[in-house]
């Protein structure tokens, strides 16, 4: 996954074309059927990125709906250099964390953990009882340690990354993951 | 390292980003010490368990049924800009290049004529508006469902309040909490709001020009998209663009933002320099810094310094925007990230040829500016 980012920045002619999938391809000529397999194939890990972020089941949903919208229309200029998913989970995390910055003055007061029983949906391959606890409390968890807590630990994203996107000190990113563990810790060992 | 040290580092051996010799320092401690060591079992076990969570969760069943009515035309792949000339009034290209274009004329040509379709219908005279949340106001009427906004009506919505309105028959938009609009005109040709303060996500289908937007700091014009705007107490504003183009006015100054661009307007000073979704925040200080406080060599230095491929937009601006013997460094750092197409010269940069600045933006508009770093 890194090796795959720290080639997004070189020149387009020097990469492979391992994104262009059949499906992909008919998706980017307009095909909507292409595009609802595609749907279908990635909306899981999607929704998984935005409801663990947000902490909100219906707003996750607004957001994995903007996130295929936004695909769709910029389907045509996916030049295949990345595989699609790759792509595709990029932009999710970008418009969550755009609509995290413009909205967490407004939200980040208000912690609703509407439904914790999507949670229940997921294919954990641990043992669910232990999973859909811990889900439980990383939903609880302040909103900005939550989210760098999800970058860094479920998304593996690095600190200078998360601290680029979030506007912070990468000494602020990980002091709010290290808040974050020790929080999970003290509910999980409760 | 003491004992004490080495319980606050736990995380940083945890991730490996201790230096060897730390490492190892940790690793023995962690052989005697009891207290540490539980430590450490706890958090590798928290990070084990994370390990084992889901990759994906199922959203509800319905929502591609909410998606799919959604899904509009793309954006085009090889077309840029169709609404560059609509911004300058002019093709920006030489008769006996014309081939080399005529993809941009089919292009302009399906604007054209679907822009005189989309103009030629007869428009609501009165928006509709529907409730979202808590009771919005049209004049002094509280809102129990919905309503119609006439010109020269102020809709307005308190803190716990949202709104849904029909933007004519061109598209629609939700109003945010603590927001203040009216609506000045609505005719064929345009369609306009005065937005004093508050929060608006707009989705417009319609040719550019015809849905406008005028905050205290800077009327937003829609060159075809959807955007978030939000303008705070002081009339101070940002706008986001999600897809399409926006351009923001103000007293013969003009910022272009493109998708996946925001763009920030100050009241006395107009529409700032625009800047990616992934614009860096040293390079949105130094832009605040050139923009609204009599910005200085300097901060034109910093965002030099700082910029990135993703900055292309800010760059572009920016060549409008400094004293000319600045412009130099910014088109030198430019062309590095952007090289200008072969049309295009220094000379004519420097002197701001406007045809060249066209050609240059683009060269790298066709692009997605938000998803730069996708690719």
């Amino acid at each position: 996954m890194l090796a795959e980012r720290l080639t997004m920045n070189q020149p387009p002619a020097q990469k492979p074309i391992i994104g262009l999938t059949d499906t992909v391809a008919r998706a980017q000529q307009g095909d909507r059927k292409a595009f609802e397999h595609l749907y279908r194939e990635h909306v899981g890990r999607v929704y998984a990125v935005c409801v663990r972020i947000l902490a909100n089941g219906p707003k996750a949903e607004e957001l994995t709906q903007d996130v295929f919208v936004r695909a769709w229309q910029m389907l045509p200029s996916f030049r295949g250099e990345a595989a699609f998913s790759s792509w595709l989970h990029r932009l999710a995390v970008n418009v969550v964390l755009v609509h995290f910055r413009t909205e967490k003055r407004r939200e980040a007061r208000v912690t609703v953990v509407e439904d914790l029983t999507i949670f229940d949906r997921a294919q954990n391959s641990g043992s669910p009882g232990e999973n859909v606890d811990l889900e439980h409390a990383i939903a609880n968890l302040p909103p900005q340690a939550r989210t760098i807590f999800v970058l860094h630990d479920i998304e593996g994203y690095k600190h200078q990354e998360i601290a680029e996107q979030l506007g912070l000190a990468v000494g602020t990113s990980k002091a709010q993951l290290h808040r974050a563990r020790k929080l999970l810790m003290e509910v999980l060992n409760q | 390292m003491n004992h004490t040290e080495i319980l606050d580092r736990l995380n940083d051996y945890a991730d490996h980003s201790l230096s060897v010799e730390e490492q190892s320092e940790v690793e023995k401690h962690l052989q005697t010490c009891e207290p540490c060591s539980r430590e450490m079992q706890k958090l590798d076990n928290l990070l084990k368990q994370t390990q084992g969570l889901a990759g994906a969760i199922e959203p509800s069943r319905e929502l591609w049924s909410r998606i799919a009515p959604m899904l509009g035309p793309q954006e085009p792949k090889l077309i840029p800009l169709p609404s560059a000339f609509h911004r300058s009034g002019r093709w920006g290209f030489e008769y006996n290049s014309w081939v080399r274009y005529s993809t941009r004329i089919a292009a302009a040509l399906v604007v054209a004529v679907g822009g005189f379709w989309l103009v030629s219908r007869p428009s609501p005279r009165a928006w509709e508006v529907a409730r979202l949340e808590g009771t919005p106001t049209i004049g002094d009427q509280h809102l129990t469902l919905g309503g119609q906004l006439a010109v020269g009506d102020w809709l307005k919505t308190d803190s716990f309040s949202r709104a849904q309105l029909t933007i004519a028959d061109i598209g629609h938009a939700e109003i945010g909490p603590n927001s203040r609009l009216r609506l000045v005109a609505t005719r064929e040709t345009e369609h306009r709001l005065e937005m004093t303060q508050g929060q608006m996500s707009a989705w417009v289908s319609a040719p550019p020009r015809i849905f406008i937007v005028e905050t205290p700091s800077g009327t937003a014009v829609d060159l075809g998209c959807s955007y978030d705007l939000f303008v705070n107490e002081s009339g101070n504003g940002t706008i986001h663009v999600t897809s399409g183009e926006v351009s923001l006015e103000s007293d013969g100054k003009e910022s272009f933002v493109p998708t996946g661009a925001m763009c920030e307007t100050r009241r006395g000073f107009g529409p700032g320099t625009p800047y990616s979704d992934f614009s860096s925040e040293v390079m949105r200080k130094a832009l605040r810094q050139f923009d609204f406080e009599k910005g200085s060599a300097k901060s034109v230095e910093l965002i030099l310094q700082n910029a990135a491929n993703v900055d292309a937009i800010t760059l572009w601006h920016l060549l409008q925007r400094v004293d000319e013997p600045a412009r130099e460094s910014v088109y030198d750092r430019f062309a590095t990230l952007i090289p200008p197409p072969k049309q295009v010269t220094k000379e004519g940069i420097l002197r701001l040829d406007k045809n060249m600045l066209e050609d240059w933006l683009n060269e790298f508009a066709a692009r997605s500016f938000s998803l730069k770093r996708l690719f």
